[in-house]
């Protein structure tokens, strides 16, 4: 049982379970590392749109992708900060002769995130790392609307992203989830897929 | 053949010769390049076809795999490039057709295509495709060998152009090679028949420093000692004409004196001989027995009263010595008798007559009444003696018998 007592520790103590708790937050982060460099993964995810034979059809005039990150997570928000210079970096960027527009949306609740891709008529989403947060919920959506889901974190597989980056070896591995992909209306060139990891 | 090529000339023989090898090896170059290109491009086109299979099937085997038919066309679009490339096949592991490319049938050969009982016309390539280690289909590749024909054909066509124009070039080129390295030997031909025909004046003049120049310079100047020589025995000839023709005046001038003397001789031994018949002719008409003999005593002239008295036949009296005809009795002196009767008639009466007892052949004496005289020449000279006797009557003891006593 609890105590006022008990409650009355010590400001060392105090100090102590702070860090425990700091600890215990660093290695959730940690969980949801991305193996792959951020700038490797945009270059890399440009070249495996480029084989979407109905990316053309799906869009309008350009590609649009979201990043969906958590802004109160440092990791997440950098990660989302990075990948928006990197498109920034190159304005006359165009994938399969679309100009790339990127809006970064910070995730809240996904009737939220449904709102922001209906309202931006998002083609693509990258999925950041998130914590606290059923990436599986954002894949049911996706499929929903037919935008095609990306993302830098390996694990994010298991919960039906289509697109994965990992590391194997020395070299970048790309997963690809052949089912989740075709429902949410990707099509990937053969091309492409001999040279991934299918996941089915 | 053979026979008739050996007599021909040395540079017909040249062309000849170099013109049947260049021959046999323009031959050969037709016969044998062609074939041996067709091989080559064949092989080659074999090569190229497996390459263009396994470049397809690497590119269609994921498409495959993954039903990917837009990537299958594109790469299908893409082998457009290759003309000879007629019809593609992509092949289920249950043999039903996944996708086939055919070009458009817009000449025969795409007809032919329908039929592929022809196989000399199309190269047929069928190439596995597998995937992880798995086979997923096959990939059935046909290819026209229409452009490697026409190659080849056009290869052949070139070839036999190459072999015409080398054979041409060859034989044009050894006949004016053989003009030209036969050229100094038909000049030492036409100097050869000029010297044989009595010029030797005639030189070769070749310049050139090969064996030909110097064969050719050799025999000019072996023709110039020999001419220097010729003249040099002209100029001798002429030399000892000049000497030997004086002297031969002077005999020529002896000779015809020496003909004239000799016809001179002749005609005096004619009316000697004519003389000398008549003299005969005398003698033996006269009655008396005459003997006559040359310087060396010897009988030339016996008349039938001498050979008579003496028993010598006149043929065997002629030519011996006078003493063995008129012989005196035995005396070892008698063998300068005549002499001796000669020197002494002469001393004792001034004239040579005598009595003189003589042996005929039969060794019979006999008594003669003996002349002796001398003949002598236009210049007093002694020729001969003639001895002019018969028969004696006169006894001995007379003026015989003093040369019987000086015989003893």
């Amino acid at each position: 049982m609890v105590t006022r007592n008990n409650l009355h520790l010590s400001l060392n103590t105090k100090w102590v379970a702070v860090f425990a708790l700091l600890l215990l937050f660093l290695n959730y982060g940690e969980a949801q590392e991305i193996p792959v460099p951020v700038k490797l993964q945009f270059q890399l995810f440009v070249k495996i749109l480029s084989f979407d034979k109905n990316l053309e059809k799906q869009t309008d005039d350009s590609l649009r992708l979201a990043v969906v990150c958590q802004s109160g997570w440092r990791q997440s928000d950098r990660t989302a900060r990075s990948f928006l210079a990197e498109a920034a970096a190159d304005e006359s960027l165009r994938i399969q002769n679309l100009p790339l527009a990127v809006r970064r949306h910070h995730l809240g609740t996904i009737p939220e995130l449904r709102k922001f891709l209906v309202a931006e008529k998002i083609d693509v989403v990258y999925i950041g790392p998130l914590r606290a947060v059923a990436v599986s919920d954002i894949t049911a959506l996706t499929r929903e609307l037919r935008v095609l889901s990306l993302s830098g974190v390996p694990e994010y597989q298991k919960h039906g992203v289509s697109v994965n980056l990992n590391i194997k070896g020395a070299t970048p591995e790309i997963l690809i989830n052949q089912k989740s992909a075709k429902h949410e209306g990707a099509d990937f060139s053969s091309r492409l897929l001999h040279l991934v990891t299918i996941i089915n | 053949m053979v026979n008739q090529l050996l007599k021909t000339t040395l540079r017909t023989k040249l062309v000849l010769i170099v013109a049947g090898l260049i021959g046999v090896i323009s031959v050969f170059i037709y016969i044998y390049f062609p074939t041996r290109l067709e091989k080559v491009q064949m092989s080659s086109m074999e090569t190229k076809a497996q390459q263009i299979s396994r470049v397809i099937a690497y590119g269609a085997t994921p498409a495959l795999y993954f039903e990917d038919r837009d990537a299958l066309n594109e790469i299908f679009a893409a082998l457009l490039q290759y003309e000879e490339l007629l019809w593609i096949q992509v092949l289920r592991p249950d043999s039903t057709v996944f996708v086939e490319y055919r070009r458009q049938p817009d000449n025969a050969a795409e007809i032919k295509l329908q039929k592929p009982s022809s196989p000399p016309e199309f190269l047929t390539v069928v190439q596995a495709m597998e995937y992880n280690d798995r086979k997923i289909g096959q990939l059935c590749t046909r290819f026209s060998l229409k452009t490697l024909e026409a190659e080849v054909r056009l290869s052949r066509f070139r070839i036999a152009l190459i072999s015409v124009s080398l054979f041409l070039f060859g034989v044009v080129a050894i006949t004016i090679l053989s003009r030209i390295f036969t050229r100094p030997l038909k000049r030492m031909v036409r100097t050869v028949e000029q010297i044989i025909a009595g010029n030797l004046e005639e030189r070769m003049k070749i310049n050139t420093d090969d064996e030909i120049g110097f064969l050719a310079r050799e025999f000019d100047n072996m023709m110039e000692r020999l001419s220097a020589a010729y003249r040099k025995l002209d100029d001798l000839n002429e030399e000892l004409e000049i000497r030997v023709e004086s002297p031969t005046a002077a005999l020529r001038l002896t000779n015809v004196q020496l003909t004239a003397e000799l016809a001179e001789r002749k005609k005096i031994e004619r009316e000697l001989s004519a003389e000398r018949i008549r003299l005969i002719t005398m003698l033996r008409k006269i009655s008396e027995a005459v003997i006559i003999t040359n310087l060396e005593n010897r009988v030339s002239i016996i008349n039938r009263v001498a050979a008579e008295i003496t028993g010598w036949n006149e043929i065997d009296a002629i030519g011996k010595l006078v003493a063995d005809i008129l012989k005196l009795p035995a005396s070892p002196r008698h063998q300068k008798t005549a002499q001796t009767i000669h020197e002494f008639i002469r001393e004792q009466t001034g004239e040579n007559s005598a009595y003189l007892t003589i042996l005929d052949s039969q060794s019979r004496e006999k008594r003669l009444s003996i002349n002796i005289v001398p003949i002598r020449t236009l210049f007093g000279e002694k020729s001969g003696t003639v001895f002019i006797f018969q028969l004696s009557d006169e006894p001995s003891g007379s003026g015989l018998s003093d040369l019987k006593e000086y015989q003893a």
